[in-house]
């Protein structure tokens, strides 16, 4: 039911754009704003033989970046959200990271870990990482503590309390903040696709640009806009199997 | 068997619990009445260590409590249910980290049948009511087979019909397996349903007023006894006097 409404909805949002598209290009009529017929001609004709590999690069680093950044964002924020004594230590530390933009960033990284994968990695991890830290961290803070009580009372060990308290408590909030920042780690995952590599949806739009392929670089901002949906649909789907109860 | 010794709880300077002194048999419930503010959950707190500072000794078969190796059946006075598991995985939770491997099915099955769940079985607590999430606390607690049984006003989100249906089988599954237990309620008549001994609490800092031997305890229906009436006149005109001395 609530579905198929937002479905619809989804649908009808495509359909918007894509007729505000085609009055546009009628209207200037110039190859800078091809027919989007065409664009979605070509997108489909090329998809597997030409972008494909591009998109797949993309979602690779991305979900590979925001994967190592749950790891680490989940075990950071619920010793911290759990130990105050950690929490001293390592907030001031975050707090200073977390507001600087990452992008910012990008020249130290790119010396630190050269022009490779490892550097386009780090960048997404650093965008990621510190929202699921905080997030996981008040989390677990915002927790009752009488819902630990009945735990307690069962002699229940550490690994009992992270299985049944802080990991299922500190799960949505997660999952929260890496819907947040997942939007902001693909539009920088543009930039780290500009260099030092061949392959994603980066290299692919600048690429097309270059060569002034017009019809290509649309078709290639297209994919890129669905892998963002792609992303989010993903985290849906998580929340919707893990957060049953909320 | 639980033992008790001068145990006296305090939260920073604030005495919650004064000078407590109890033995409770192995084949003994002890129902505890007080005021609102006088300690009771603080007692229950103490006997299970969840709050670990306090003077005196708390003793279970002549030993110290420790979490691990005692069967603490617990039912809190705010439920004590993880709000991200359904009622089936939260009736099973105590036997779960107890015995790290599956349930007894039929055993627990059995208890979540009698206590009426059976339909509620994969809703999560945010969408039951108190009454239910009391059932679900028991059932965790009866599952567990525990060794002590400690129990805050667990009918208290109950209504009256539910109520006594729920001191029934409480006492059935109780005389079948029967625990050290104490039982919190503000309801004297409950007390008198349930206690082997009726313990009478002062007003904050909570101190023993009085312990009642229970003639009614065991029957099959206390209420219909002429002494039931007699017996919660005479705990009424006590804790009448009892409550009101101080302040
Ligand atoms: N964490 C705490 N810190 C300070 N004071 C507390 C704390 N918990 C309880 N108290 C105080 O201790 C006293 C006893 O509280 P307790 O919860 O044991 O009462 P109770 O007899 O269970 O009351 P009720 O019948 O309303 O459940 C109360 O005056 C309460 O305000
Ligand atoms: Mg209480």
């Amino acid at each position: 039911m609530k579905n198929e409404k937002r479905y619809k909805k989804n649908i009808y949002a495509i359909l918007v754009i894509l007729l505000f598209w085609q009055i546009i290009s009628s209207v200037l009529n110039k190859p800078i704003i091809p027919q989007p017929s065409i664009v979605l001609l070509y997108m489909i004709k090329s998809f597997f033989s030409i972008i494909f590999v591009h998109l797949l690069f993309s979602f690779g680093r991305i979900v590979f970046g925001v994967f190592i950044s749950i790891v680490i964002g989940i075990t950071l924020g619920i010793i911290m959200g759990y130990n105050n004594r950690y929490d001293d230590i390592l907030s001031p530390i975050i707090y200073f990271i977390y507001p600087i933009p990452k992008v910012a960033l990008l020249p130290v990284v790119m010396l630190f870990f050269g022009l490779g994968e490892l550097s386009k990695i780090i960048m997404i991890i650093l965008i990621v990482v510190f929202q699921v830290i905080v997030a996981a961290r008040d989390a677990v803070k915002n927790i009752p503590k009488e819902t630990y009580y009945s735990l307690y009372t069962l002699g229940a060990s550490k690994y009992d309390i992270l299985k049944n308290v802080l990991f299922p408590a500190a799960l949505p909030d997660i999952l929260t903040s890496i819907r947040v920042s997942t939007g902001t780690a693909v539009s920088v995952l543009f930039f780290i696709e500009t260099y030092g590599t061949e392959y994603g949806m980066g290299y692919f739009i600048m690429d097309s640009w270059m060569r002034v392929n017009y019809v290509e670089m649309y078709s290639g901002i297209i994919i890129m806009g669905i892998l963002g949906f792609l992303l989010f649909l993903m985290i849906d789907f998580f929340e919707k199997r893990f957060c049953v109860w909320k | 068997m639980i033992k008790i010794e001068s145990l006296t709880v305090k939260y920073g300077s604030f005495t919650a619990l004064s000078n407590i002194n109890l033995e409770i048999g192995d084949d003994e419930i002890y129902a505890v009445l007080g005021p609102s503010g006088c300690g009771k959950t603080t007692l229950i707190y103490a006997l299970s260590m969840i709050i670990k500072e306090f003077e005196g000794r708390v003793l279970i078969n002549d030993k110290p409590i420790k979490n691990s190796d005692v069967r603490i059946g617990t039912v809190l006075q705010n439920y004590g249910l993880l709000p991200w598991k359904n009622v089936y995985e939260n009736a099973l939770l105590g036997i779960e980290i107890k015995d790290k491997e599956k349930a007894d099915k039929l055993y627990s099955e059995y208890i979540i049948k009698e206590l009426g769940l059976e339909d509620l079985k994969y809703k999560y607590p945010n969408s039951l009511s108190g009454g239910q999430m009391q059932r679900v606390a028991l059932a965790r607690s009866f599952i567990l087979k525990p060794q002590i049984l400690l129990m805050d006003e667990p009918f208290s989100a109950l209504d009256a019909i539910t109520r006594e249906k729920m001191q029934e089988l409480f006492l059935n599954i109780w005389m079948n397996n029967k625990v050290s237990t104490v039982f919190v309620t503000h309801s004297i008549e409950e007390a008198i349903c349930i206690g082997k001994k009726i313990v009478i609490l002062s007003k904050s800092p909570g101190r023993i007023l009085k312990i009642i031997n229970n003639p009614l305890f065991g029957l099959k229906e206390p209420r219909l006894s002429s002494d039931f009436y007699n017996l919660s006149l005479e705990i009424r005109k006590f804790i009448k006097e009892g409550w009101s001395i101080e302040k």
